[in-house]
């Protein structure tokens, strides 16, 4: 018996209880009609013995306790799936009828003699119920609603009478109870395919949730489709879900909520607390925290203020406000909280923990009488602590937690992860009496610390991810998929959430040398100098190339980085241990489900809690908590479920079945496209059939790309029911990047798509612009050889041959430069640093290309800042956008180590020729700017310090020269910073070579 | 039990010289006055009886026809086992395209490929401009199978689709699963796994043993 209850079981949804079974074969079903005729059953012709062919049946009664309500009950009628179908079948049981015990509940018991043909009805009602005992005896019940009557029998007297004592109680609960329908509202969703029981299945897979779905079918080609069955199911579960989902929201979209959850991640370094964390946990507004030292700091801080100058600057961002406002939820991070031999082997009790927890709880001053303690995890020196508002608590519900160690040593858990999930249960509201849970999973992790290999650090991240688990988690249903497989609550992984955010202290490092970290730490202001680090931070290159935290979302980071300070150390001039390369190591990540908005509203290091050698981090998130009734959510899906459910794509019944796609067009014609500018155009794809279809977009080959480079298609794949229309979205746009071959004609913006019907047929689409070819995006190589202006080339075959361009540039460079040289702009303060008038420099670009004079100014005789500047800009642009660097990569890092000016004059040999020609003009130019140099009073220093920011004579912070500035911005242009590279290449060298071409010698 | 094959066919041909209607009255038995011309490629099965008990399923690639799309038709021929390359007889030049398919095919697709060469509305021989004699010696010195075809009237269909399914068993081995892609195994999703997620391939890789 016990195997039927738990697959019964595992079709119940975590509302309901079942209370009893009881097994019986089916006997006859009479609908209604003639049923009233049909009673007493006749059971002369129908075999009650044990024959293979009778059906099974299982009677369950089901409670459900509803808080307004009390408690209520229902007869479930389940039949076995027969063995023949049962390979095809989901689920092992199917529900026949559920029959809602009211007050005109009607259960009817009577004895059937054996032999079976000689019957008789004792005339049992449910009241006057006293069975003879007779071993073999088989009873006979019948069961009634309306006019819809199940006849069914067995042999299991002891259980039958249970069931009728259970049936008579539920009976007399439900007369007490005015309303019925309301009373037994829970039994609606056992009406739908369980399948359509969304609310009660754990959230989407993140990954999936928040990629567009084509990125999770398989490779296809033209002609080969790979595997159309599971890329089907792949697409039309994702339109189901998405589907059911905005089906649900939409109705209540007035109906929004808001949790604010503060979060903070501290590598403490095995130190008890000694500071306030209150700025850090936001209980005080960091505008005071600026200030925080003159006021109650025990500990003076390491330095003035101003070398955290973003800490006190608005970052846009709400923290400036007077009061900030309370935190629903208070996520906080520790790592290394107990360095001691012993943490290491565990044996350690929660000492620590209570002594942070206290400290929190004193940092939230008077607020921490509005707290409680959620829950928290520990491993080793990994500690999670979460508190919730008092009054959200019994809100949180579904508390799991999961711990892994990793890394070197990673058994005994110094290194490793904690994670928490948490089910938030939103409030119910009149059109949503039953809203669905949001899920949300914390993970804080202490990822390898001595892994020289990023490789390793990646691997400690999968690591980490694959076995964080949750569970088993009851609260959802786990039906049986299949009749392998149990419909055991299983386990989840971090990214069955609607929310994760991930606290992490990670030793990945900055990609640049220490001298130019350090440096740019102490330029100012210094947010560019974090702007320009950040590009070089190993995390964000993981991120980009998906090796690591891939689709995850990180904040822009305006204060510097949190390690390393140590008191008893030298430091430089941002209070960073001179022994030890800066690095943010503490951050913040989070994901979220499209249907659960989050927005992050502070990112923040706390510079004055000085205690250990890691800055706490903290972030403030605001999830927009949407509300989306469970009950609504199922029926939405159900309604969904219904439109494909009886089409089988591989079999369909019906001839006429095949799937049928149209495009209300073969051929999309863009016109003339211009570099830089993205042209969109649609065309709308209709399911023309009989029968739901999906589709997808095919690239020709394996050696192919679905679309080329210059193409965006949006959607890729989708799902559409007979009748149904979508639009999709063709955008072309040429980067740089990809513009020299489209520049020179080589390539041609035409492209046939083929979009593949599943299980039908492939639909091309041509697609068509006319490109106009601009000088942006070419090589200098490819310019010094154009006949005359570039729209008038024709074709790559009428370049001039290689041997010509010895002599000559770019004409397009020397147009600007010319100008630029020919005018005193040099009073122009702002010239290559102001942008300029965005409508001249595109007539100012169209000439470049065109050959025409460059456009007149507006004021005729004296030269007008504004068109210097708008030139400056042009040429800025120019050389920003050449698809190589105009000094080689392979010459970086021997120009960055030049030492003297005579060296780097030598250096010039190497260079290209078409790279000389743009050299030396720019740098003479650049040398005259940085004559008339408006910060300084006197000339530049005549024997450039290669490392400014040694401690000694970090001190007086000089305002940067007109050179320093102006080689700031051309030396990422002219050599090119590769921030993927393998071995970096000094940032300052190679500010110092240019500055070395703009300085009197 | 008797023998059964899979092979991957394709249709090649100037634009309407008949292949979808030829396909449309080899699967359906139907044909149509006013065709849209094919803008893609339309997969189709067909199952031919032999009379030995062996049974040849078809997996019909019909493809475009117009010049622009020509560059996408390898695509569809790779793998192939047969092909059908389609003329109009009333139309000289659908010849002379239908003999460039044809050396496509010879220098491009799988060295076995048996390729039929099929002149398509015999129903209008008043207007012919393609002689039976010139094409049929065309397709000897080619060792090419060759037919007229109406699939206006269901002249010769049937039999050249039955010619070529008597020559291929003894000649090439059954073709490997080519068709959209219903095999396979499926990445299962918690959630909504509706419909049944997999069904291994039955009929087609049941081999000739
Ligand atoms: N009289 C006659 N007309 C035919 C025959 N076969 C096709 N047609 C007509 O010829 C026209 C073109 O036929 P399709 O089958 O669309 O030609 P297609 O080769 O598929 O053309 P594309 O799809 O453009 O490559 C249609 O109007 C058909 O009705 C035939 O045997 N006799
Ligand atoms: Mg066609």
């Amino acid at each position: 018996m016990a195997h039927w209850e738990r697959d019964v079981q595992s079709l119940l949804r975590p509302s309901e209880r079942l209370l009893l079974t009881l097994e019986g074969s089916y006997l006859q079903h009479d609908l209604e009609g003639d049923s009233e005729t049909s009673l007493p059953i006749s059971f002369g012709d129908t075999s009650l013995g044990s024959s293979s062919e009778e059906t099974r049946v299982i009677l369950a009664i089901v409670g459900h306790v509803d808080d307004a309500m009390g408690e209520s009950g229902s007869v479930f009628l389940y039949t076995e799936v027969d063995a023949a179908s049962k390979a095809d079948h989901d689920y092992p049981l199917f529900l026949q009828h559920t029959f809602a015990i009211h007050t005109e509940f009607f259960l009817d018991i009577s004895q059937l003699a054996s032999p079976p043909h000689a019957h008789h009805l004792l005339g049992g009602s449910l009241e006057a119920m006293h069975l003879p005992p007779p071993h073999d005896t088989r009873f006979c019940v019948q069961l009634a609603e309306g006019k819809t009557i199940y006849t069914i029998v067995t042999n299991d007297m002891e259980r039958l009478s249970s069931v009728a004592s259970a049936c008579r109680r539920l009976r007399d609960l439900a007369s007490k109870i005015s309303n019925n329908a309301e009373f037994h509202q829970w039994l609606e969703p056992y009406s739908l395919h369980p399948s359509s029981w969304l609310s009660v299945n754990p959230p989407r897979d993140l990954r999936h949730a928040c990629q567009p779905v084509h990125s999770s079918l398989s490779l296809g080609y033209a002609g080969q489709p790979v595997n159309d069955t599971a890329d089907y199911v792949v697409i039309r579960d994702d339109w189901l879900w998405s589907r059911s989902l905005s089906l649900a929201t939409a109705q209540n979209a007035s109906e929004k909520t808001q949790l604010r959850i503060r979060v903070g991640t501290f590598n403490v370094n095995g130190k008890l607390p000694t500071q306030d964390l209150s700025t850090w946990l936001g209980s005080v507004p960091p505008s005071s925290g600026t200030n925080h030292h003159e006021q109650k700091h025990s500990i003076p801080p390491l330095m003035e203020p101003s070398s955290h100058s973003l800490s006190d600057k608005g970052t846009g961002m709400e923290e400036g406000q007077a009061s900030a406002p309370e935190a629903d939820m208070l996520v906080v991070a520790f790592q290394e909280v107990d360095l001691s031999t012993e943490a290491f082997f565990n044996f350690t009790g929660s000492a620590r923990e209570d002594a942070w927890t206290v400290a929190i709880l004193a940092a939230l001053g008077d607020k921490a009488k509005l707290y409680e303690k959620l829950v928290s995890k520990q491993l080793v020196g990994i500690l999670l602590i979460i508190l919730v508002k008092r009054d959200l608590q019994s809100r949180f519900t579904g508390i799991t937690d999961s711990s892994v160690g990793a890394g070197f040593m990673g058994i005994m858990g110094n290194k490793g992860a904690v994670a928490v999930r948490v089910n938030y249960q939103p409030n119910p509201t009149s059109s949503s009496p039953s809203p669905l849970p949001i899920a949300f999973t914390f993970v804080n992790s202490h990822l390898a610390a001595f892994d020289d290999h990023i490789e390793h650090r990646n691997f400690d991240f999968h690591d980490i991810t694959r076995r964080l688990e949750f569970g088993p988690c009851t609260e959802y249903v786990w039906a049986p998929r299949t009749k392998h497989r149990e419909a055991e609550p299983r386990k989840l992984d971090i990214y069955s959430s609607d929310v994760l955010l991930w606290l992490v202290n990670l030793n990945y490092r900055l990609n640049l040398p220490d001298a130019d970290v350090r440096h740019l730490l102490s330029s100012t202001p210094t947010s560019q100098g974090i702007h320009t680090l950040l590009q070089f931070d190993e995390l964000k290159g993981c991120i980009r190339h998906s090796k690591a935290f891939a689709g995850f979302d990180e904040h822009s980071i305006t204060f510097i980085p949190t390690y390393r300070f140590a008191a008893n150390t030298e430091s430089d001039a941002a209070g960073h241990d001179i022994k030890r390369k800066p690095a943010w190591t503490d951050r913040v990540l989070h994901k979220s489900s499209p249907f659960v908005p989050v927005s992050q509203r502070s990112y923040d290091a706390h510079p004055w809690i000085t205690m250990s050698d890691h800055r706490p981090v903290s972030a403030e998130f605001l999830v927009d908590i949407p509300c989306i009734d469970s009950m609504a959510l199922d029926l939405a899906a159900n309604g969904l479920y219904k439109s494909f459910a009886t089409f089988d794509p591989e079999d369909p019944e019906d001839p006429s079945g095949v799937p049928l796609l149209k495009l209300d067009k073969s051929a999309l014609e863009f016109g003339k496209v211009s570099y830089s500018t993205p042209v969109s155009h649609s065309l709308n794809i209709r399911n023309a059939g009989k029968v739901p279809a999906a589709f997808r977009f095919f690239a020709r080959d394996h050696r192919s790309l679905i679309h080329p480079l210059w193409l965006k298609i949006e959607p890729m794949a989708g799902f559409l029911l007979p009748g149904e229309e979508k639009t999709l979205q063709f955008t072309i746009f040429v980067s740089d990047t990809i513009a020299a071959p489209l520049n020179l004609g080589t390539q041609e913006l035409f492209t046939l798509l083929i979009v593949h019907t599943l299980f039908g047929q492939d639909l091309f689409l041509s697609l068509d612009g006319e490109y106009v070819s601009t000088c942006f995006g070419t090589p200098l190589s490819v310019l010094a050889r154009l006949p005359g202006p570039i729209r008038e080339l024709g074709g790559a075959e009428n370049l001039l041959p290689e041997t010509q361009v010895d002599s000559s540039s770019s004409r397009e460079f020397m147009k600007l430069m010319g100008w630029l040289t020919a005018h005193n702009v040099d009073a122009v303060h702002d010239l290559f640093i102001a942008p300029g008038d965005e409508a001249l420099a595109a007539q100012i670009r169209e000439s470049l290309d065109t050959g025409a004079e460059l456009p007149a100014p507006t004021a005729s005789q004296t030269v007008d800042a504004n068109y210097a500047r708008t030139v400056a800009a042009v040429l800025l642009a120019f050389l920003r956008s050449l698809p190589e660097s105009v000094v080689p990569s392979s010459l970086h890092q021997q120009c960055a180590e030049i030492t003297s000016r005579d060296e780097a004059l030598e250096m010039l040999s190497a260079f290209p020729p078409e790279s000389v020609n743009v050299w030396i003009p720019l740098t003479a130019f650049l040398h005259l700017l940085a004559l008339r140099d408006h910060h300084q009073a006197e000339a530049p220093s005549e024997r450039p310090d290669k490392r400014p920011t040694t401690p000694e004579d970090a001190q007086p912070p000089k305002p940067p020269s007109r050179a320093e500035i102006l080689a700031s911005i051309f030396a990422p242009v002219l050599l090119r910073d590769d921030i993927d590279a393998a071995s970096p290449v000094s940032l300052l060298g190679k500010r110092q070579f240019l500055l070395f071409f703009m300085r009197e010698s | 039990m008797s023998k059964q094959f899979q092979f991957k066919l394709v249709l090649l041909g100037e634009s309407a010289v008949g292949k979808s209607s030829l396909v449309l009255r080899f699967v359906k038995d139907q044909f149509d006055d006013y065709r849209e011309s094919t803008i893609g490629a339309a997969f189709l099965t067909q199952t031919v009886n032999l009379e030995d008990g062996t049974t040849v399923k078809f997996e019909i690639w019909d493809t475009a026809g117009q010049e622009r799309y020509k560059s996408l038709a390898p695509m569809y021929y790779r793998n192939a086992n047969c092909a059908v390359v389609v003329y109009d007889i009333t139309q000289s030049a659908s010849l002379e395209k239908a003999r460039n398919w044809i050396r496509e095919l010879q220098r491009q697709a799988d060295p076995s490929i048996v390729i039929a060469l099929c002149g398509n509305k015999s129903d209008l021989a008043v207007r012919r401009q393609v002689s039976q004699e010139e094409a049929q010696k065309y397709a000897q010195e080619e060792g090419l199978m060759w037919a007229e075809t109406s699939a206006k009237t269901g002249d010769g269909v049937a039999d050249i689709f039955t010619r070529i399914a008597k020559k291929l068993p003894t000649m090439a081995p059954p073709a490997s699963r080519s068709g959209p892609g219903r095999a396979g195994t499926s990445a299962g999703r918690t959630g909504v796994d509706l419909n049944k997620q997999q069904r291994s391939i039955t009929s087609g890789d049941q081999c000739n043993c």
